[in-house]
């Protein structure tokens, strides 16, 4: 396992502009299991990531606009992104040789530490590509995990992240969301980052919402807090998720 | 050495580029880019006169070649506009277009006359045209076009460019008649009205189903009105926007007429795109001798650059 903990506590580099610029980021390892892979990149510049908090990728001849990935984790010139092989640019992410080139720049959004009550302990449930923040939290916040729940399509997926335990979570079926309804106990916490079905089970399922949070995801445009694009309505007004979200308290999420 | 400068009603330009109103905001998440490297303008997020959250999402989705947008205008409204953000605003070393709307014609007199005596407020963008909110944009009819911009500019100290759409049928008979009412400059074009489906549920993508298009799609359209109203007004100045991305389309903008080339849905892709394109400019002018930038702007009206072959 990775040393983390030194990224995760160094200082969120949003001053000066350097997050706002492209940079070159070259694909050195992948390990791939299922539809899923976890992608190594190396880096020109340090990206200074915490957990939560997410890279806006390209490459040649995508899409016209670029796409947020979740950071699985950062070690100085190198990330990792954990993908799914849909879309334009996971796919091509998934499946590129080593080598390949990809345009990164960030990091963007509130690091999951920075959003949640730090006096407690939490479960951390995910479930597909929403396992990348919170392994990546799990990692660097040992101290402040009760268990994680993480939910993946089949045996074959789970053997992306071979360290951790993965429910087979069939379609419609909400395996890791029972699973963490029945582990919950109260005065415990939920981060939980997955599909909006699995919110649903745990508003519905929890007798109390405090302390449990949700990571939202709408389509982004720019991903620095100008365009309004990732805008959802909270109980507080509208939310710009790619700079005051992705993770929101459950309780202030209007569905 | 290669000058990029220009004058548009009485406001000087470090060079033509500048943002379009709506992806970059109100400039402040860019503040750091504008402090490093000049840029000509910004065109401020539009504002209305009650604060608005804009649309339901989804508010976005990709299409080939661009990006269709619902944002609904979503600002702080007037009042926090003028007392919250217009200071931080002015501390941007660029020139300042500020955007807004109105409802009717007595909020456009009462908008244009509060922001156009503001300090900090160089320009003013009527938008006219927004294809997000309810109701028919009134860049799409004559009359209403006319009367909107006749309360405006009879208020506003400011200079007034009406920002048009370009889902009219007649974009020159629209821009003679925001002219006729005491425009002074134009922007064209908006984002042209849109939709997209989501093929696993067969339903519209974007919550209030359509949108606006920009990027890359839309230069050939925003290029052709361009074209077509600096023939009608050679001598009224236009910004052009839609599907400015790089140093091609930036050129093929600047030549067909427009005298500031807004990046919209470039800034949203690439934060530093605007002030890259700036020196790709001043790079293509000097490697071909040309001393103003001037030179270029309109030149498809006059047979060219007349220096043979153009990349």
């Amino acid at each position: 396992m990775r040393n983390t903990q030194q990224a995760a506590q160094a200082a969120t580099p949003t001053t000066g502009s350097l997050f706002l610029c492209w940079q070159t980021a070259r694909l050195v390892a992948r390990h791939r299991a299922g539809n899923y892979a976890v992608v190594e990149l190396a880096v020109e510049r340090e990206i200074l990531g915490r957990p939560g908090q997410f890279l806006m990728a390209r490459a040649e001849c995508g899409p016209a606009l670029p796409r947020p990935l979740s950071l699985l984790w950062t070690e100085g010139s190198r990330i990792a992104f954990l993908v799914k092989d849909e879309g334009l640019l996971r796919a091509r992410l998934a499946e590129a040789p080593r080598g390949s080139l990809f345009e990164l720049r960030g990091p963007y959004g509130t690091a999951y530490r920075q959003a949640i009550d730090g006096q407690r302990r939490f479960l951390l449930v995910g479930g597909g590509s929403g396992i990348a923040p919170l392994e990546f939290f799990a990692r660097c916040h040992p101290e402040m995990v009760e268990a994680t729940v993480f939910g993946l399509r089949c045996a074959a997926d789970a053997a992306v992240l071979p360290e951790r335990n993965t429910l087979v979570e069939e379609l419609g079926q909400g395996t890791a969301g029972a699973r963490a309804l029945d582990m919950w106990r109260p005065g415990l916490g939920i981060i939980a980052c997955g599909p909006e079905a699995m919110y649903r089970q745990l508003a519905a399922g929890l007798p109390d919402h405090s302390g449990v949070y949700v990571a939202l995801e709408e389509r982004m445009g720019c991903g620095y807090g100008a365009c309004q694009g990732c805008v959802v309505m909270t109980t507080d007004g509208p939310v710009r998720l790619c700079k005051d979200g992705p993770l929101l308290p459950l309780e202030k999420v209007k569905w | 050495m290669v000058s990029l400068e220009t004058t548009v009603l009485g406001q000087p330009f470090g060079n033509p580029v500048v943002l379009a109103s709506g992806p970059a905001g109100f400039g402040l998440e860019l503040s750091s880019l504008f402090r490093r490297r000049p840029l000509g303008g910004l065109t401020t997020k539009t504002v209305t006169w009650e604060p608005r959250s804009g649309n339901p999402p989804p508010r976005m989705v990709d299409a080939p070649a661009g990006a269709l947008n619902s944002i609904g205008l979503a600002n702080p409204g007037l009042e926090t506009f003028l007392a919250d953000v217009l200071p931080e605003v002015r501390e941007l070393p660029t020139v300042r277009i500020v955007s807004f709307a109105a409802s009717d014609p007595h909020e456009a007199e009462s908008m244009a006359g509060r922001l156009g005596e503001a300090d900090g407020v160089d320009l003013l963008e009527f938008n006219l045209s927004c294809p997000n909110v309810e109701g028919r944009p009134p860049a799409c009819a004559r009359g209403t076009a006319e009367e909107m911009v006749r309360a405006a500019a009879r208020a506003s100290r400011a200079p007034l460019l009406a920002k048009l759409a370009p889902d009219v049928t007649n974009m020159v008979e629209i821009a003679d008649a925001t002219l006729e009412a005491g425009a002074r400059g134009l922007t064209l074009i908006n984002t042209v009205r849109g939709l997209r489906i989501n093929r696993d549920t067969g339903r519209p993508v974007l919550a209030r189903s359509w949108g606006g298009l920009s990027g890359p799609a839309i230069l050939p359209v925003a290029l052709g009105k361009v074209f077509q109203v600096r023939e009608a007004f050679p001598g009224v100045p236009i910004v052009g926007v839609g599907g400015v991305t790089d140093l091609g389309s930036l050129l093929e903008m600047l030549m067909a007429g427009a005298d500031l080339v807004g990046v919209g849905l470039g800034v949203m892709a690439d934060p530093e795109s605007p002030w890259k394109l700036v020196d790709e400019l001043a790079t293509w002018l000097s490697r071909r001798d040309i001393d103003h930038c001037s030179e270029v702007v309109g030149c498809a009206h006059r047979g060219g650059l007349g220096i043979g072959e153009t990349t």
